[in-house]
């Protein structure tokens, strides 16, 4: 008994060892033609629907573009793993993906105290390790030395996003600006912009209140409102994710309070709004007046853009849905939203690179096909620009407001005026 | 007898002297410990915070140099929000060289209290790692840890410890303290009883031994296992009492022993004489009685040889009589009938010889005469028949002894005496039950003589019943049972009617000569007399008679099986 047991002990550690040398030896490029691109992001918790869109924005590209037969036969699949928006899990994934999945690229990660703390791992696999493209973040971290050498970013930074609704509010005479941000490093990625905007009118932020990451919607904040209210600010910048800016935003209207409230990019816009409209069915209260949010891609409702019509047509047409495992039943899936228009302009340029790099997944190869993109254009009227050290594909910034319950560009500021 | 009183045996005075005296000593000994070790853990914890929240501050003032200088929030925000993990670190914040909070832990927001420690930090300190405590009201009180970044040119770094977790862990510390001594406490009362049971209970087994001595439960004195096991097991002061104690409960014993048997022989004693008393009493009535029936049948016997002597003594006397009646009327008769003759012949003579007007008187006195001469002649012979009875009865049986068949001599006298009656009553009707005992068989008895006796009685009865039907009617049915049954030495004849019984006064006589109760000149009244003689004086035998007047009469003849003729 004993002796069948060690021999068989010993037969499965043997055939272990071969599948680990086999696996060890396995090119990066996988042997079916496949190229697997390794995500982490929030699908669970309270900050679940930015990794979904992410996700789905890219799946419907990718899907079509699989269709067709793929990047130069080689198809396209993410293989997403949960980090609930939890830097230890992110960096656990990470090492899951280098380690034992050794996938090429890394891709559309989301969040600023996740990637920041992945960054390290990054440069420890520098030799081997992947690339991290197109994070859902706009923190510095990753956009400057030593980190910058292992990122490639799409979407404009905080600090561009922060100083152009600082400026703006300045221009409409809003000098007091107030900060409310999430108590980590992508809440103090843009207090620091916003702080650093500040500056050079001579001016500092007048009261800043913080929230603990992972805080739900049901969460009470009118602490935090009556914090930044003694200040009586012209403005409150909202560094955060959608649920604890929709529950900010709900106490300090329903406090009475009609500043205006800027959002970044970051937030979730469609989640934070569906948050909003149904507080305002149950109130009867108006919660998106005051309401500004900035984006680092174009609204998908103008579709005057090759590239809006492109998004929304594949997502009609691959009605992509998030992975098997993370699907619930709770949670509404939005048609269109800024963050999956923003992974489908990512999956699109992704696959730009590929084509670009011929079938070659090495760094020198990806480096080499980022720094040809010189005014490329994705179809949203802006030119993606790489090469000259710059690893930032855009950088402009879209502000919106909220109108008969859906987005709508906002041009003209002059009805901002203190 | 007796009544143990049951010896408490829970709690003894000495076991809640040791409870007390240890409850005492833990008492006052888990307070100074808990004093104590509160003192230690807090002193421990506050040294350890202090040096931990230094380790961090000089951390965090390293790594910041670089990460201020490139103005890098986001990393150092990154860097200090890893530290909170740390237990008991409440908060870490850095200021610029400015004095500006440029990051932060905090949530909702900088406490008032922080902002102003971090404006009011003197340029001198900047230099060295500075440890103070930090009372912020409504948020907590801290130990804050500052540390200088780049000798202060770049900022500090501020780590707060956090008191409160000092007290709860002093206050764990304390119960975890409290749990061990009253665990240890709790053991220590369980060895102090097991103790104080082990010492004590030989001195209660033997106090309890006393008792029943006390008590004088003499029963237990010599089986009593727990002190049997002091003594022969402990080899102090406990055993040898333990032995003594025994030595004497066996003395003790030994002496009610003995008054217990002499008291068991006195009762015995007493209790035999009683029962040998009672004996002799039973005896002696036993006797009264014997000597009561013996009484009984003598004077029965003594009755029966009266009877029976009377009875010899009339029949001789009737004998005698007879005898000497028997001559004149044998005179009387045979004149009587030579008259008759005489008469006849008178007549026959004077109607020749007489004229004829006086021949019509003389015939008719000669008529008269001749009935007269007849009627004497008549009751003459009767007289001489009743002599002859008389004397018949009279006259010793000359028949001679041979065995008699009795159920068939019985049965075939039934026959003869109901045909007998019915011959001269036709109307006369009867039921015969018959149960003879097929073990009677023969005895030795004179069948004439025995027979004799049967029909008489039979006679009787047959004669008792149709005076019955008679009277009654047909709503009465005549029974005649006869039955034999055999006895150890006897034979047992039973003939009973159901007809009208004997009255007690006839019963008196029924045996006496000359009695009957039939009408004059249809009956002698020898025949009972002379079946008594048969049965009694000829045969040994017995004649008994039940009745009752109305219902019945049961005649009861024994036998003796083995008459020595």
């Amino acid at each position: 008994m004993v002796e069948l047991y060690n021999s068989r002990a010993v037969r499965f550690a043997a055939i272990a060892l071969v599948l680990l040398l086999a696996a060890g030896l396995r090119p990066p490029v996988l042997a079916n033609g496949e190229l697997v691109l390794g995500m982490s992001a929030a699908f669970t918790g309270a900050s679940r629907q930015l990794g979904s869109e992410l996700y789905r924005g890219a799946l419907a590209y990718f899907t079509e573009i699989n269709a067709s037969g793929g990047v130069d036969g080689t198809t396209i699949r993410i293989l997403p793993l949960d980090d609930a928006y939890e830097p230890v899990r992110a960096v656990h994934n990470t090492i899951a993906f280098v380690e034992e999945h050794k996938v090429p690229l890394l891709f559309g990660y989301v969040g600023t105290p996740t990637v920041t703390r992945v960054l390290p791992l990054l440069k420890r696999y520098e030799e081997r390790g992947p690339y991290l493209l197109f994070p859902f973040t706009g923190a510095q971290p990753h956009r400057q030395p030593p980190y910058d050498a292992f990122v490639f970013n799409l979407r404009t930074s905080y600090l561009q996003e922060t100083a152009g609704l600082v400026n703006n509010f300045i221009n409409v005479g809003r000098r007091n600006i107030a900060i409310f941000y999430q108590a980590d490093a992508y809440g103090r990625s843009g207090w620091d912009g916003v702080r650093r905007a500040l500056a050079p009118h001579g001016l500092k932020i007048v009261a800043e209140a913080t929230y603990r990451r992972g805080t739900p919607y049901t969460a009470d904040l009118s602490a935090q409102v009556n914090t930044l209210r003694a200040a009586n600010p012209d403005a409150i910048i909202s560094v955060g994710a959608y649920a604890a800016c929709a529950a900010f935003i709900r106490d300090a209207v329903n406090a009475g309070w009609d500043v205006p409230i800027a959002n970044v990019s970051f937030v979730g816009s469609e989640s934070m709004l569906e948050m909003l409209a149904t507080e305002e069915r149950r109130t009867g209260r108006n919660y998106t007046s005051r309401l500004i949010t900035s984006q680092v891609v174009p609204s998908y409702e103008d579709q005057a853009m090759p590239g809006v019509l492109e998004y929304r047509r594949l997502m009609d047409k691959h009605r992509p849905s998030v992975p098997e495992a993370f699907r619930d039943p709770s949670m509404t899936s939005q048609h269109y939203s800024f963050v999956s228009f923003e992974g489908f302009l990512n999956a699109k340029l992704l696959t730009e690179v590929l084509r670009r790099a011929g079938g070659r997944f090495d760094r020198a190869s990806i480096r080499t096909a980022f720094e040809g993109l010189r005014d490329f254009d994705l179809g949203i009227e802006a030119p993606v620009a790489y090469g000259s050290g710059r690893t930032q594909g855009l950088d402009y910034v879209y502000y919106t407001r909220v109108r008969d319950g859906a987005f709508v560009p906002l041009d003209d500021w002059s009805a901002w005026k203190k | 007898m007796s009544v143990v009183k049951p010896v408490d045996t829970r709690e003894t005075p000495l076991f809640r002297k040791v409870l007390i005296g240890t409850t005492v000593l833990f008492a006052a000994a888990a307070i100074a410990l808990s004093i104590a070790s509160a003192v230690q853990v807090s002193r421990s914890l506050t040294d350890e915070f202090r040096s931990k929240g230094t380790a961090i501050a000089s951390s965090v003032a390293a790594s910041a140099v670089e990460l201020l200088l490139n103005r890098d929030a986001s990393t150092l925000q990154d860097n200090i929000d890893q530290f909170l993990q740390i237990r008991g670190v409440a908060y870490v914040f850095v200021s610029d060289e400015h004095r500006d909070i440029v990051t932060h832990t905090f949530v909702p927001s900088i406490p008032e209290g922080v902002r102003q420690v971090s404006l009011n930090e003197r340029n001198d300190v900047r230099e060295a790692i500075t440890i103070a405590d930090l009372e912020v009201p409504g948020v907590g009180s801290y130990i804050d840890v500052a540390a200088p970044i780049l000798s202060g040119v770049a900022g500090t770094v501020h780590v707060g410890m956090d008191k409160a977790v000092i007290a709860a862990d002093v206050r764990r510390a304390i119960l975890q303290q409290t749990a061990i001594l009253l665990g240890i406490f709790g053991i220590g009362l369980v060895l102090a009883y097991g103790f104080v049971n082990r010492t004590s209970q030989p001195l209660r087994a033997l106090t309890a031994y006393v008792n029943r001595l006390a008590h004088s439960d003499f029963q237990h004195l010599e089986t009593d296992a727990a002190v049997d096991r002091i003594a022969d097991g402990a080899r102090d002061e406990v055993g040898s009492l333990a032995r003594a104690f025994r030595r004497m409960a066996a003395t003790l014993t030994e002496y009610i022993d003995q008054l217990r048997s002499a008291k068991d022989e006195l009762a015995d004693y007493s209790r035999s004489l009683e029962q040998r008393v009672q004996e002799r009493t039973e005896e002696l009535v036993e006797k009264n009685r014997t000597l009561e029936d013996t009484l009984g049948q003598l004077k029965q016997a003594q009755e029966q040889v009266i009877t029976q002597e009377k009875l010899a003594s009339l029949g001789a006397l009737t004998a005698g009589i007879a005898h000497e009646i028997k001559n004149p009327l044998n005179f009387v008769n045979n004149f009587a009938q030579l008259s008759t003759e005489l008469t006849t012949e008178l007549r026959e003579t004077l109607e020749k010889t007489l004229p004829e007007e006086q021949r019509a008187d003389a015939l008719e006195i000669v008529e008269m005469l001749q009935m007269n001469v007849q009627k004497i002649n008549e009751h003459g012979k009767r007289a001489d028949s009743i002599v002859k009875n008389m004397l018949l009865h009279s006259r010793k049986s000359k028949g001679e002894r041979t065995e008699v068949d009795v159920n068939a001599l019985l049965n075939e006298y039934l026959g003869l005496a109901y045909h007998g009656v019915r011959g001269q009553d036709k109307s006369f009707n009867a039921k015969l039950e018959t149960h003879y005992d097929p073990a009677v068989g023969s005895i030795s008895a004179i069948p004439q003589d025995l027979s004799r006796a049967f029909l008489n009685i039979l006679t009787n009865a047959c004669h008792a019943l149709a005076e019955k039907q008679k009277k009654l009617g047909d709503g009465f049915a005549p029974v005649l049972e006869v039955s034999t049954a055999a006895r150890a030495h006897e034979v047992e004849i039973r003939i009973r009617d159901n007809g009208p019984g004997i009255p007690p006064d006839v019963r008196k006589k029924i045996f006496e000569p000359f009695f009957t109760t039939k009408p004059a000149g249809s009956g002698t009244g020898l025949g009972l007399s002379m079946t008594f003689d048969i049965i009694v004086q000829a045969h040994k035998g017995r004649i008994d008679v039940n009745t009752e007047p109305g219902e019945y009469a049961e005649f009861v003849i024994t036998l003796p099986r083995n008459e020595a003729a």
